[in-house]
């Protein structure tokens, strides 16, 4: 196991321990003002690219943050543009927000400590790579890679540029499902068996929406829209959030959830620096092995209502489960002892916004790391792979190979569009 | 004549063919004949007059299935204007040497963003025998291709691309420093995972010295540290000591990569030497490096280092810690620093260990009222079982932040036979305060009781006396505890209750949250007397069918007895939603049958398609026939697309 990967496992233990510590911010004395207020040369400047609906829930708590100054936004989209500089600079009470069209003049501004990416998925890991090229830290929305070689290229670019990157994978701060994690690792469940992930319908379409005129260039750009992926015809549902179920565009439904949910069972299994190595398509769901003998099952339906977003760990002792409502169910009775209140709902960011932003300062590891991130993200692609060849895919996760597959295997990457590569 | 047509007919088989086939996942497998048919087929559409999107799907198909055979079709493309890029697609994932070949062939006869895909393309594939072509790319052409062709000797990563890119450093080729840089620290990378470390450590100290962007000689001086192991320790001490603070962070990080034992004992040394300021930064890398050597070097900090100081060392001993540091962690939660002091208190919760709860208890002893309170706070946390006759002392306390901390404490720590006490504080409270305090602890005992009949059982037979707003409480609490004696209770309450707890009950049920209230459910939607209420059992089965993972079979008889049941157009027509959920051929040939209803037509129609496009590969037959149905009921454009589009796949 590499150093890199060795520090990661030590630290999910840590982190565990200290899974229901909210860890205080260490803002250093000479970070603060005399009035407490941070003085301007010791904030986090951040820049955002690509922010619509879930991207300007994350900068309103951004914005929040007592430290950070945001200061600029770059999209394809004039109306995104100017309802993000007009969400800043209200909370600023200023006019300072600068708006771009050209991502090498926003990746340029040296004053910029860090990005927001809310882009659709297309762009999460194109424009991670370029922040960390530019020496920028990263908070990425997820899914952060549309294959499993841009998962790679994202995680090996992040640890080449030593950036701080945390993907938006939030529920790894959030209550339950660190207590659900917590006592997965401390040995409650007994010996681990079956880790769960709610998923959603895999499919995705190579259809296209009929052709229409392209907007001015100036309100949306197309061409940047589409960034690395294959050309196709504009159309205006696209640009407003209708690129999802599209093949080139989204990376289905296992990922969609999964980026999330198979990422916390990969933490429970305490596999987060490796994925499993048999995936066996039924109906929508996949089930999957792990080389300790433990199964994934990923599944479009829910369990018990808890939520959106739901796990389920089962070991040998007993079993757990928890989803975005906050609630959690465990059995047997015994183990319900541990049970505990949780208000916060599981697609709240707040903790882990705070945490990114400490671990810019200290350069600390995130806990949504790239590598972790790209670990849990090859899991859901290598699924997808497998459901889309309706056939059992065996996997060699050292070398991120199918094995005996060849058709498997072409499909863990695609070309991007000329510029642009990973 | 006569042959254009029937190559006409022929090519627009072929092409819908393809299309059909890549058009939504998932792919059938393609093997042996079959798989050189589809190519065939595949090749016959690209090079016919087919839409821009048929080839398009018939590109991404061959980068799966093709053979060596079809490289030469795709080459002709790769200079063709939106083509290009789909020919990539395709021949990037092909393992044939043709496909190298032809792609070295097309760098001589394309140029400008073309040219830069296919060198993206070459670097992807890490062609050796691209090399030469590369460097004199990199050494003649605009800056645009010459960082591409500088990228690509970068992914290739062999000695001899190290060697060229090192000789690049000294100004000798014609791309941005930021490209050379780049594909000098991939080449490093992937050598370095290969095992060739000292090469790639080379090839880093060549860009520290090179001029070259910060943050390039920052990650070079980051990798050269890592891949020098222990050797890169005196790297890493000269930027604990830069001037510059990033390069001083950057020490950090790659201490946290090393080895740990070595990492710390290293920044143990340095601990008193770095420059002011730093030193918090330091004692937070300290731990996460979990060496317990740390400890005392913490522990110092705690008591007489700056704020910042103090802060990092607790964050670092909720990691390292032990029963010996209660003692400054105590200290330290009681002190003016409220920063310091929260930071200790949240550590106290969760440091690990029987022998820290049995340090943190002696604190409810204390007579000074902070130091009790936060022993209530920790220990309640901590739910230090042995600690209950103080908690229930101090809960009598005449200072009601005691008295509400205790409260506190004891949900988290009292058993089942204590709750009865609880309850007569609900019922009976001293003041609002404590009305909800002890609400809190309520929730937080109930959910944790190993045996949740016994805990519905003693929160039931505190109902009858509740008023409507506590047994609106009660009922919700029986809700998280859950079991079959909180559903008898909550049901009795919906059938026998005043039409105030019928209200309540009915509510509580809907948003129930195990699926076992579904019988019930159906019964009192046929039974209750009210509507509304009949109205709202029939609602809360519905969610029952949709919300919770139950097996498809019984889901689909849920559907039947709930449209039994239901008198209205709004149920029927969630219902028939909720059959859409439902990923068989039965649910399929059931909602269909609600194609003939006017009131239901429009619904069934998209249930139809989202149960059929799920279901497509294994039951065409099932599928056509539905589709045809969608499609006579005349349904909505968008629905009719989808059942069309259907239609012809499952054709």
């Amino acid at each position: 196991m590499s150093q890199q990967n060795r520090a990661i496992r030590r630290r999910t233990f840590l982190q565990v321990t200290g899974a229901a510590l909210a860890v205080p911010t260490i803002v250093p004395s000479r970070v603060l003002g005399r009035d407490g207020a941070v003085a301007p040369s010791e904030r986090i400047v951040m820049g955002g690219f690509g922010i619509g609906r879930r991207g300007g829930y994350d900068l309103g708590i951004f914005l929040e943050q007592p430290d950070v100054q945001f200061v600029a936004i770059c999209d394809a989209r004039e109306k995104r543009r100017t309802e993000v500089k007009a969400m800043a600079d209200q909370k600023y009470g200023n006019h300072d927000c600068k708006m771009y069209n050209n991502m090498d003049e926003f990746l340029g501004r040296a004053d910029i400590d860090a990005v927001l990416i809310a882009t659709g998925d297309r762009w999460h890991t194109m424009a991670s790579i370029l922040a960390a090229k530019a020496g920028k830290d990263i908070y990425c929305e997820k899914p952060c890679s549309l294959t499993l070689a841009e998962s790679r290229a994202l995680a090996e670019t992040i640890r080449r540029y030593g950036r701080v990157y945390q993907a938006g994978t939030q529920r790894r701060n959030i209550g339950n499902f660190e207590l659900a994690i917590h006592l997965a690792h401390s040995g409650k469940l007994g010996k681990l068996h079956t880790v769960h992930a709610n998923t959603r319908n895999p499919a995705t379409s190579h259809d296209w929406l009929p052709a229409e005129p392209e907007p001015p260039k100036s309100e949306v750009d197309w061409n940047w829209w589409l960034g690395p992926t294959p050309w196709r015809p504009y159309n205006a549902r696209y640009v407003a959030g209708g690129w999802r179920g599209h093949y080139d565009f989204h990376g289905g439904g296992i990922l969609e959830w999964g980026a999330h949910t198979v990422d916390l069972c990969q933490w429970a299994n305490q596999a987060d620096d490796t994925a499993p190595v048999e995936y066996d398509p039924q109906g929508s769901h996949v089930i999957c092995r792990y080389a300790n003998g433990v199964k994934l099952v990923m599944r479009d339906t829910g369990w018990m209502g808890l939520g959106t977003c739901s796990v389920r760990f089962e070991g040998d002792e007993g079993w757990v489960e928890t989803g975005d409502s906050g609630a959690m169910e465990l059995g047997p009775g015994k183990l319900r002892s541990e049970h505990r209140v949780f208000t916060m709902k599981g697609t709240t960011p707040t903790n882990h916004i705070r945490q990114f932003l400490d671990c810019v300062k200290s350069r600390a590891l995130t806990r949504s790391n790239a590598d972790t991130t790209a670990q849990s993200h090859v899991a859901c692609h290598a699924a997808y792979i497998a459901w889309q060849l309706g056939r059992t895919c065996k996997f060699d996760p050292n070398k991120e190979e199918f094995i005996g597959d060849e058709e498997a295997n072409r499909m863990r990457s695609r070309a991007m569009r000329e510029p642009w590569h990973i | 004549m006569k042959y254009h047509c029937v190559l006409l007919a022929f090519l627009t088989v072929v092409a819908t063919a393809t299309v059909a086939l890549a058009q939504n996942s998932p792919l059938p497998l393609a093997t042996g004949q079959d798989r050189d048919e589809e190519v065939k087929k595949a090749l016959t559409t690209i090079t016919s007059e087919a839409p821009l999107q048929e080839k398009a799907v018939a590109c991404k198909r061959l980068g799966v299935i093709g053979t060596a055979n079809v490289v030469p079709v795709l080459a002709e493309l790769l200079d063709q204007e939106q083509m290009a890029h789909y020919a990539r697609i395709a021949l990037e994932p092909l393992p044939y040497p043709e496909v190298d070949q032809a792609l070295r062939d097309a760098l001589d006869r394309l140029d400008g963003l073309y040219r830069i895909g296919v060198i993206n393309t070459i670097g992807n594939r890490r062609d050796t025998g691209a090399i030469s072509s590369l460097v004199k790319l990199m050494e003649t052409a605009d800056a645009a291709t010459a960082g591409a062709a500088a990228g690509a000797l970068g992914r290739i990563a062999t000695e001899e691309t190290a060697r060229v890119l090192r000789k690049a450093l000294a100004g000798s080729g014609k791309a941005t420093a930021t490209a050379l840089g780049d594909a000098c620290l991939v080449c490093a990378q992937t050598l370095h995972r290969e095992g060739k470390s000292e090469l790639a450590v080379e090839l880093l100290d060549g860009v520290r010295n090179a001029d070259m962007p910060k943050h390039i000689v920052w990650a070079a001086t980051r990798d050269a540290i890592v891949y020098r192991g222990d050797g890169g320790l005196p790297i890493l001490i000269e930027q604990l000591h830069n001037d510059d603070a990033d390069f001083f962070l950057l020490a950090l990080q790659c201490a946290r990569v090393l080895d740990h034992v070595q990492a710390a004992k290293t920044l143990l040394e340095q601990l008193d030497r770095v420059p002011e300021g730093r030193k918090s930064y330091v004692l937070l890398a300290l731990g996460d490096l979990g060496q317990r050597s740390a400890v005392p070097a913490l522990v110092e900090a705690v008591r007489g280092g700056t704020a910042a100081e103090r802060l990092a060392a607790i964050r670092s001993l909720g990691q390292l810690g032990s029963a010996d540091e209660v003692q400054v962690l105590v200290e330290a939660a009681l002190q003016s620093d409220a920063a310091a002091a929260e930071a200790a208190r949240q550590v106290l919760k969760t440091l690990p260990g029987e022998d820290v709860d049995r340090r943190l208890v002696p604190l409810l002893d204390s007579k000074n009222q902070q130091r009790l309170a936060l022993g209530l706070d920790v220990v309640g946390y901590r739910r230090i079982h042995a600690a209950m006759p103080k908690l229930l002392a101090a809960a009598d306390s005449s200072v009601e932040e005691i008295q509400l901390a205790a409260i506190g404490a004891l949900g988290e720590t009292m058993s089942l036979e204590d709750m009865d006490q609880l309850v007569q504080w609900m019922l009976h409270p001293r003041s609002d305060k404590a009305a909800e305090a002890v609400k809190q602890a309520l929730k937080a005992a109930s959910i944790r009781m190993p045996d949740p009949d016994q805990c519905a059982a003693k929160l039931a037979a505190h109902l009858e006396q509740a008023s409507l707003e506590d047994k609106r409480f009660l009922m919700d609490l029986l809700n998280s505890v859950g079991g079959s004696q909180a559903l008898k209770t909550v049901v009795a309450a919906a059938r026998e209750g005043s039409p105030e707890v019928q209200d309540i009950a009915t509510q509580v049920l809907g948003e129930w949250m195990s699926p076992d209230v579904a019988d019930d459910l159906l019964d009192l939607a046929k039974t209750l007397d009210d509507e509304r209420f009949r109205i709202r059992a029939l609602r809360a089965y519905i969610r029952i069918i949709r919300q919770f993972g139950l097996p498809d079979d019984q889901r689909l008889a849920m559907c039947e007895a709930a449209m039994q049941v239901a008198g209205r157009n709004a149920e029927r027509e969630l219902i028939v939603t909720a059959l859409g959920r439902i990923q068989n051929a039965k649910a399929l040939r059931k909602v269909v049958e609600y194609l003939g209803d006017d009131a239901l037509k429009a619904e069934a129609a998209l249930s139809a398609v989202d149960i059929a496009e799920k279901i497509l590969a294994r039951n065409r037959r099932a599928v056509a026939d539905a589709m045809q149905k969608v499609l006579d009921s005349d349904p909505p454009s968008d629905v009719a697309g989808r059942a069309r589009r259907l239609l012809n796949r499952a054709k």
